[in-house]
């Protein structure tokens, strides 16, 4: 079929070939000739050779044009490929229109094969992935279906980053951090304990949402910074229960608030409520004990 | 005889491209008028004799057990997870957002949102020219689009079958991150000093 369509010149030019050329013989391509024998194409193969594919012609009958409207469309594209025109039985039209012209069609369009095209995920292809896929998929539980929940069981959160890119390494540096939230209400904690965390974290904990926030970037694997942070909590957490000797020795300007009692202020109200006394009946004979259990001081 | 031929609907299509390359005057000897009608029909009326629609069986209905494993270690539960896609064509994180939310929904997922952050296009002017010619620019931008998927409440394996079937059919020139937020226990050791078994705290102190 395509050997009478390519090879017989159209019937017009027919006559004029003959005219101009008629004088030469032409070279059968099967046989070498004398002129073929020598010379340093010898031995090449011919184009003629192949059965005169003309590759750059649109095949006559493309494929798109032999298939039903009820095909089953995966089957025809079933992975991700680049657009071939003749197989996408669609009417596409892409890129520029040059001379206010239109927009150039499918064949040969350079535009349609550089961009990604979705036809290997279509709807029903995508339906027939997740049927066979839904096989190894589990079920959230139950029990933790309200974020209160999760925390009440789960106390711990852990946050890591996976990358997908390209480039001339497989791994991407920022892969190997971790980092761990915790409410500092779901540790045990006492009200020492609570403010020596506090101090010892500095700006990791945030007041506001009473989150304890620690990030460990600084090991080249994620395990080794997952086990790093887990570390460091516990380290934290044993800490602020343990009391250095040196703790003792803290002044009141040093105290995250103010106490009552052993402060000047406290001084003052019990040798003011004294002297009152002294003044009134002559000798005080209230304990500092007593005073300090007046209703009016405890108010105070 | 291919005027015979033409006359049967299964074989118009090879006829037709017998004549495509003819003029007029040999369409209208081989008495084919109608090529224009067969030439620019995607689709035609009577198709050619097709094998039956392709109905795939599952392939992997009697087999479905073995193919999965169960164990007896605990699922990770990720109680969050995002999704960021970068990509430098708008229409392209078009088509993937809407292959991702029919697979979420196929799948079951609990997609609780997509926000699309605002494009950033990064522009940079450099000399045209070696040397000197300091007026003579020329400017380049790199454009980037962002989709951000927000999923809630997966387990571990889910997890797993879902990224790894969204990110082989990742386009190119798309780029994602994706961001877990495990929900785990506390250690055990996290209980004050004085309800420990064992007696001392293992740090020492300063």
């Amino acid at each position: 079929m395509a050997a009478i369509c390519t090879k017989v010149p159209p019937w017009w030019l027919q006559r004029s070939l003959l005219i101009k050329h008629s004088h030469v013989r032409l070279a059968s391509s099967l046989s070498p000739t004398s002129d073929t024998q020598r010379g340093p194409f010898r031995g090449r193969r011919r184009r003629e050779d192949n059965g005169n594919h003309a590759p750059s012609r649109r095949p006559l009958v493309p494929r798109s044009a032999k298939m039903a409207e009820d095909q089953d469309w995966p089957s025809v594209w079933p992975t991700a490929a680049s657009f071939k025109p003749s197989a996408v039985p669609l009417p596409l039209r892409m890129g520029f229109p040059l001379n206010r012209g239109v927009q150039p069609d499918k064949h040969g369009n350079n535009e349609l094969r550089k961009i990604p095209n979705f036809l290997h995920l279509t709807p029903p292809a995508v339906r027939r992935h997740c049927a066979v896929l839904r096989q190894f998929c589990t079920d959230w539980p139950v029990a933790l279906a309200t974020d209160a929940a999760c925390e009440a069981h789960f106390p711990l959160e852990v946050v890591t980053t996976d990358y997908v890119h390209s480039g001339p390494s497989l791994r991407h540096p920022d892969a190997r951090i971790v980092t761990i939230k915790v409410k500092l209400s779901q540790l045990e904690l006492d009200d020492h304990a609570r403010k020596k965390l506090i101090k010892l974290v500095g700006d990791r904990y945030d007041k506001e949402t009473d989150v304890l926030t620690i990030t460990a970037d600084r090991c080249p694997h994620r395990k080794q910074n997952y086990d790093y942070t887990r570390y460091l909590l516990t380290v934290l957490y044993l800490e602020s229960w343990n009391t250095e000797p040196w703790e003792a020795g803290i002044t009141p300007a040093d105290r995250d608030e103010f106490l009552f009692e052993g402060s000047a202020s406290e001084q003052n109200v019990v040798s003011t409520i004294k002297a009152i006394q002294e003044a009134e009946k002559g000798v005080s004979d209230t304990t500092q004990e007593d005073v300090l259990q007046n209703a009016n001081v405890q108010q105070y | 005889d291919p005027k015979m031929a033409a006359l049967a609907g299964g074989m118009a299509v090879r006829v037709t491209a017998l004549v495509a390359g003819r003029s007029i005057a040999q369409k209208v000897a081989y008495g084919i008028n109608r090529t224009v009608e067969n030439r620019f029909r995607y689709f035609l009326k009577q198709a050619a004799p097709t094998t039956a629609v392709f109905q795939p069986a599952l392939r992997y209905s009697s087999s479905t057990s073995k193919l999965v494993e169960t164990t007896d270690e605990p699922d990770v539960l990720y109680k969050k997870l995002v999704l960021l896609c970068k990509g430098h064509e708008e229409a392209v994180l078009d088509s993937y957002e809407q292959f991702v939310t029919m697979a979420a929904k196929e799948l079951q997922l609990n997609l609780e949102k997509i926000h699309r952050p605002h494009r950033v296009y990064d522009r940079i002017t450099l000399l045209k020219s070696v040397h000197i010619h300091k007026k003579a620019r020329v400017q380049y931008e790199i454009r980037t689009h962002f989709r951000v998927f927000h999923f809630k409440h997966l387990t571990g394996s889910t997890a797993n079958v879902f990224l790894e079937y969204v990110q082989r059919n990742l386009p190119e020139g798309v780029a994602m991150e994706v961001k877990k937020t495990a929900v785990e226990k506390l250690p055990d050791e996290l209980k004050p000093p004085g309800t420990q078994s064992e007696s001392a705290p293992a740090e020492a102190s300063q």
